[in-house]
């Protein structure tokens, strides 16, 4: 009798759900499952995971965020994909953990596609440049097409992705958690050892001798200042690359314009500081200790001649850089 | 080191009058008790070229006041003025305890404990200086000139400095690059009445007696260097450079060894007077002793101490091996207590750690990955390469030559100066602002190039026969001596001629460089804007003024002003009229509410308006000037920052479907509907600005207006400048409407 009435309560609930809810719950189910097994939240789709989950033919009820990935690009600084892919997991994370156990935690779901494997999700999507996120929405929430995360607007950050999937979904991400890169334990340790063996191993390599060579100094010094002055910071904080090639594939070592510079320029530009700064030394070191009378002559004279032709070449360089043109202080008539 | 004076004080002692600076006799020509010694020629000339120099650091500013007229300049200069102001119209402590009520509507700010008093007390000082001499001029033109005023003092420090360094005829060359280099005159010409102004001067005066008090050990250079550290701590936030490169060269001369009781004099004199004295500046305050960008100097500080306590063990024990292991000990026990205790004070929160910005100066990929605020700003960007020949030219070129002079001649300036400038060129290298700060540097080392250079070549090419070099003319090196023999040479005196007209040459270009680069890149005022007319003429936009003044004298005081914060200093220091938010951007959600008034719709703006009391609001709009910093351009910062604190505000809404931003075609509503686009484009549809485009045409962003015909329900039109690149709206009272 009680399995007659639970088997009646079953069957009145199923008539009462929509079969399409039941389509969508159980793809829903299937894609909770994909994401325990993934490495960070983020479910790995190939050709006919995106047909069945995105593409099928009934409504979804969740949505779905897509981080598009190429193999081929990944390493390029400038697109600074890596970073955006682990960012992407975090975000994953922190709304998985946020929603566990809820209703909500099959409503988004997190996923990626590899260029090479599945090129044709690019081509059926229209998505010609990564790295790219898009948002496939569910059925009625509100919100009409699929609509793209915009990498110029929103920060590239986990955060700037999470707001982006809050303002769409209306559902909270919650804090994003980073890993700390090193465990407390560790860092109290590396503390403790830094503090009792600082000092002494301090003490026993400030005492070497080579340390106090002045010669070693100054070669470091000519480092630093090589270093500042052809705007290595400049390139380290931008990630700016040694080259880039034009449009024939052909490397370009210098950008016109000034407020902007590749790295090669800079440290080419800086060792022409180094070369009229080694030329004088030349002049005013080495040419006095030659023996011969005749030779100390033609070296000055050498040198004099070598310093003002590289002079006159790193001023053809910056004028052609920033199309500077100087003129002296009285004004000339237009 | 080379002697001072070295080719006077060789000179042949019986032909006093005959004088090897100049061709001629000059002593010939005056009266026998009017003639000088070669001393005095040499003191005479000095004292003219320095004159000369102090002129010239101060005219070759002057460009700006004579192109334009004397204006203050840009923004924060205008709140400067204004501080000034009340100072010498209401005396110090009036100043003071000064509580703003006319910015930050309806806040207001506490002005004495949230600035750097020294700039206007400085020019508060010259005022009343000035004023005590009968010399009665406006506070203005001592606010307009007091930048050029202290860049000559600036040259004047870099000459004591140069010739600490090496000689003085260094500290004349170091003097002149520092009157011209254009590093410096970027924030130096007449107008720019900004801390960095009197803090460089502040800065290279701290240095330079500081530097005095560690090669003297006297007290009075180490009070001295600590007043100097306490005027710049009143004047610049940039103070903390001090503060961390004092102590570095500190360890730098231990580490050398070089270490003893007079740096030991200095730098604890210095340390212990200075962090007193810096606490008087309120905005400083505790600071010296609990922010962790300060505990460099207190960490040398003790470690001085222990330094100093061992040395006084040794001399107390007999045995070395005794000493040895208490050495180590204490040592030890010193340094991992020091350690403990700032671990500690991090850990319970007592000692602040670093602020962001300064993290980032250390790791420079900090700031991009983690404040986005310091990296948006253009002065925070890191330099290239051409900035850096734009700004030093020919110094760059000198200064590795300069180095290796310095390292030549190893002595505590040369290892000060060292450390000043690889330290200040690696962080101007991370942030454009801070080539100011390694300009002083900079000039020093290569003013030590080229007097070497100079010294060398000179004393080759006046030199006439073998005979005579011996007796007559100094040699100049130990090299020089040992070749002087070999000397006199014909074709050596050419080649030495030839190094010198070289020298000049790039010397006249590094001049004409300065010159050309104050003029062109570092005199526009941009209160007054001018442009380049069809046929190459000059025309000048004075349309911030114009309105500034129309408010001031067709309002009453007391009536409120909204606009977007960049115009708030000069809104209350040109027009005398309260203001909801200005440049001191210190409550942002107040700045938000701003920004979200000017992206709702009218109707929506009218409600925060009047719950701000809001009289006026202005905006500035270059569509007829094309005027490209104009606040259609600034609005997505508005709408961000507004959206920052109330969600209702979302970016998209305000760009196209494709995600532009434009006020074209195509416009998102919200954009078209917005305050800001009504007030800057109202009735703007009815004018053609171009020839050959139709009405409506902006030409800032180069393209016709999207929504050209609506009228206004909250607001009226009270002004708008002759070419309307500030337009002022009247906020109706809520009784005019039925």
């Amino acid at each position: 009798m009680a399995l007659l009435v639970r088997l009646a309560a079953a069957l009145a609930l199923l008539l009462l759900l929509p079969p399409a809810a039941l389509a969508f719950n159980e793809r829903a189910e299937d894609l909770l499952d994909l994401q325990q097994g993934s490495r960070d939240g983020v479910i790995h789709f190939k050709e006919d995971s995106f047909d069945r989950y995105v593409r099928g033919s009934e409504p979804r009820g969740y949505s779905l965020v897509l981080f598009y990935a190429a193999k081929q690009v990944a390493d390029k600084p400038e697109l600074g994909m890596p970073a955006l892919r682990k960012d992407f997991g975090l975000v994953a994370q922190s709304y998985q953990k946020t929603h566990k156990g809820t209703p909500e935690e099959l409503l988004v779901f997190f996923a990626d596609v590899e260029f090479s494997e599945s090129p044709n999700v690019f081509a059926d999507t229209g998505v010609n440049a990564v790295p790219h996120i898009r948002r496939f929405p569910s059925v009625g929430d509100g919100s009409a097409g699929e609509d793209t995360f915009d990498l110029n607007s929103f920060p590239r950050t986990a955060e700037g992705i999470a707001s982006f999937v809050e303002a769409r979904t209306k559902l909270k991400v919650g804090e994003i958690v980073r890993p700390p890169p090193l465990s407390k334990l560790q860092v109290s340790l590396i503390l403790a050892a830094v503090l009792l063996l600082g000092p002494y191993i301090g003490y026993k390599v400030l005492s070497l001798p080579a340390v106090q060579e002045p010669k070693l100094w100054a070669i470091a010094a000519i480092g630093v200042y090589y270093f500042s002055v052809s705007g290595g910071m400049y390139n380290i904080i931008r990630g700016i690359p040694w080259a880039t090639a034009d449009e024939r594939g052909k490397p370009v070592f210098f950008h016109q314009g000034q407020g902007y510079q590749l790295g090669g320029e800079g440290f080419y530009a800086g060792l022409f500081y180094l070369v009229t700064s080694l030329l004088l030394f030349i002049m005013t070191y080495v040419v006095p200790r030659l023996k011969s009378k005749s030779s100390q002559r033609i070296w000055s004279a050498i040198c004099l001649f070598l310093g003002f032709w590289v002079v006159t070449q790193f001023v053809a360089l910056y004028k052609w850089k920033s199309g500077y043109y100087v003129h002296g202080y009285w004004p000339r008539r237009r | 080191m080379a002697p001072k004076r070295a080719p006077v004080q060789d000179a042949p002692p019986v032909s006093a009058t005959t004088s090897p600076l100049l061709p001629f006799d000059m002593g010939a020509l005056l009266p026998q008790q009017l003639r000088l010694s070669t001393k005095q020629q040499e003191l005479l000339l000095r004292l003219g070229v320095l004159a000369m120099i102090y002129l010239l650091a101060f005219s070759v500013r002057l460009f700006s006041v004579l192109r334009f007229e004397s204006v203050i300049h840009e923004f924060d200069p205008y709140f400067n003025y204004r501080v000034t102001q009340v100072l010498v119209e209401k005396g110090f402590y009036e100043f003071w305890n000064w509580f703003d009520h006319e910015s930050w509507y309806p806040l207001g700010r506490i002005v004495g404990g949230t600035l750097y008093p020294g700039l206007m007390v400085t020019a508060g000082g010259l005022y009343w200086l000035l004023h005590g001499l009968m010399l009665t001029v406006n506070i203005r033109e001592v606010c307009v000139l007091l930048a050029p005023f202290f860049a000559s003092n600036t040259a004047m420090v870099a000459y004591f400095f140069g010739k600490e360094l090496k000689d003085s005829s260094t500290g004349l060359i170091a003097a002149a690059f520092m009157a011209v280099c254009p590093g410096y005159i970027s924030r130096s010409v007449a107008g720019s009445f900004d801390n960095e102004g009197v803090a460089i001067f502040a800065l290279l005066l701290t240095f330079y007696l500081f530097v005095k008090a560690v090669k003297t050990g006297s007290l009075a250079w180490a009070v001295a260097a600590a007043f100097g550290y306490f005027y710049m701590v009143s004047a610049w936030g940039g103070y903390i450079f001090i503060t961390n490169l004092l102590p570095i060269y500190v360890l730098i001369l231990l580490v050398s060894g070089r270490y003893n009781i007079r740096t030991y004099i200095a730098y604890c004199t210095w340390y212990l007077m200075g962090t007193l004295l810096a606490m008087q500046i309120s905005f400083v305050g505790f600071q010296h002793v609990q922010s962790g960008e300060h505990m460099a100097a207190l960490g040398v500080f003790l470690l001085l101490q222990l330094v100093q306590f061992t040395i006084w063990l040794r001399s107390q024990f007999p045995d070395p091996k005794q000493f040895q292991a208490l050495l180590r000990l204490t040592l030890t026990l010193g340094l991992g207590l020091a350690g403990t205790a700032a671990v500690v004070g991090l850990a319970t929160g007592y000692i602040s750690p670093w602020t962001g910005r300064f993290y980032s100066l250390l790791d420079p990929t900090y700031a991009k990955a983690n404040i986005p605020i310091i990296a948006s700003v253009s002065e925070h960007q890191p330099t290239t390469w051409s900035s850096f020949f734009f700004d030093y030219h020919l110094l760059m070129l000198l200064f590795p030559a300069g180095m290796y002079y310095l390292f030549k001649d190893l002595s505590d300036a040369a290892i000060f100066i060292l450390a000043y400038s690889l330290t200040s060129l690696y962080f101007a290298g991370v942030m454009v602002r801070l080539i100011l700060v390694a300009t002083p540097a900079v000039c020093l080392v290569a003013a030590v190039a080229v007097s070497s250079l100079l010294k060398k070549y000179a004393a080759m090419a006046w030199e006439k026969a073998p005979e005579e070099s011996g007796a007559g003319k100094a040699p100049l090196s130990r090299k020089a001596s040992a070749k002087a023999e070999a000397k006199g040479l014909p074709s050596q005196n050419l080649i030495a001629t030839a190094s010198l007209a070289a020298i000049g040459y790039f010397l006249i270009a590094f001049a004409s460089h300065s010159i050309w680069v104050t003029s062109e890149a570092y005199s526009s005022p941009s209160i007054v804007l001018a442009a380049r007319g069809a046929s190459g003429q000059r025309i000048m936009f004075d349309d911030f003024r114009e309105a500034y003044s129309w408010l001031h004298y067709n309002t009453p005081r007391g009536t409120k002003v909204m606009s977007w914060w960049d115009y708030g200093y000069q809104i209350t220091a040109m027009a005398n009229r309260t203001v909801i938010v200005d440049n001191n951007t210190w409550n942002n959600t107040h700045i938000a509410t701003v920004g979200r008034a000017m992206a709702s719709s009218e109707a929506d703006a009218y409600e925060i308006m009047t719950s701000l009391d809001v009289d006026y609001v202005l905006v500035v709009f270059g569509g007829i000037t094309g005027y490209s910093s104009d606040d259609i351009n600034k609005f997505l910062w508005m709408v961000r920052i507004g959206g920052g604190v109330y969600p209702v505000i979302q970016e998209s809404d305000y760009l196209t479907e494709g995600g532009e931003y434009t006020v074209g075609q195509g416009a998102a509503p919200k954009m078209l509907d917005s305050l800001m686009y009504k007030m800057c484009y109202y009735r703007f549809g009815e004018l053609q600005t171009e020839y050959n485009r139709p009405a409506g045409y902006d030409r800032a962003r180069g393209y016709e207006i999207g929504n050209k015909h609506f009228d206004l329900e909250y607001i009226e039109e009270a002004f708008t400048s002759s070419n309307w690149i500030v337009r002022i709206y009247k906020v109706k009272p809520p009784d005019n409407r039925w």
